[in-house]
């Protein structure tokens, strides 16, 4: 799009493909967690853990949380490219981007593992 | 004519530059899409604290749905649900160019004005049921 990409095509199509395919898995995830949370709004504690507890329950819930990070990060990488000009700025916050989104899906798949366990109990 | 003037010549094309554009219902939904993505970027940190809360005990669950329930808390979940149908309904949109499927100008404002409509409904709707339906 613009005349300061550092990846090549190949990356480029990659991007584009990732992005379309989990856009296709967040059609469902999304429908799904927005019906979930519009449904415990008003749920105590404990029922809300219980229902998250139950294993499809959570494995569901880590794959829209791994999902939208990723495609967070392909949006956000795609706007940075458009955006910021200069190359090495370009790879630094694409870089704080990757990572960030990295770090947040895998503390989240930490707290879905303490869900289960103390859902179960 | 100096070469600093300030206009150029009406009888000129003026060079395309995105000010002298007048809005179009095309070029909003474009910007605003990638808008409504960077605000639910923003809103997945909320979905790890909500996670976080739920794993961490009751009085963390409560600590951040009561946050949730105030008005600032109230107003961010109203954006963070806008942005949700929005980014949806315009997504869905975009996956119908990717199929070739929608290019036709008459297609192209039609399905623009249905995203509108449906980011604004949908987004009173979930609130008239928060609200109202407990």
């Amino acid at each position: 799009m613009t005349h300061f990409h550092t990846q090549n095509n190949a990356d480029g199509f990659k991007v584009w493909k990732g992005q379309r395919l989990s856009a296709v898995v967040l059609i469902m995830l999304g429908i799904w967690f927005l019906a979930s949370i519009l449904n415990n709004a008003h749920a105590d504690y404990s029922s809300v853990l219980t229902w998250a507890a139950q294993p499809w329950i959570s494995a569901l819930l880590a794959l829209f949380v791994g999902t939208s990070f990723y495609h967070s990060a392909l949006g956000l990488q795609v706007i940075i490219e458009d955006y910021i000009p200069h190359p090495l700025w370009q790879k630094i916050l694409i870089y704080t981007v990757n990572i960030m989104s990295f770090s947040m899906v895998m503390l989240s798949w930490f707290f879905i593992l303490r869900i289960m366990i103390i859902g179960s109990r | 004519m100096s070469l600093s003037s300030p206009q150029p010549p009406s009888s000129r094309p003026l060079a395309p530059h995105l000010q002298i554009y007048r809005p179009q219902l095309t070029s909003i939904l474009s910007i605003m899409h990638r808008l409504t993505g960077m605000g639910l970027s923003c809103g997945a940190l909320l979905i790890v604290v909500w996670l976080g809360a739920l794993a961490m005990g009751q009085e963390h669950y409560y600590g951040v749905t009561g946050w949730l329930s105030s008005p600032l808390g109230t107003t961010l979940l109203f954006g963070w649900a806008f942005c949700f149908y929005f980014h949806f309904a315009n997504g869905i949109r975009h996956l119908f160019w990717d199929m070739g499927w929608g290019y036709e100008l008459k297609t192209v404002y039609r399905s623009g004005w249905i995203v509108v409509c449906s980011a604004f409904g949908f987004t009173l709707l979930t609130f008239w049921k928060i609200l109202y339906h407990s």
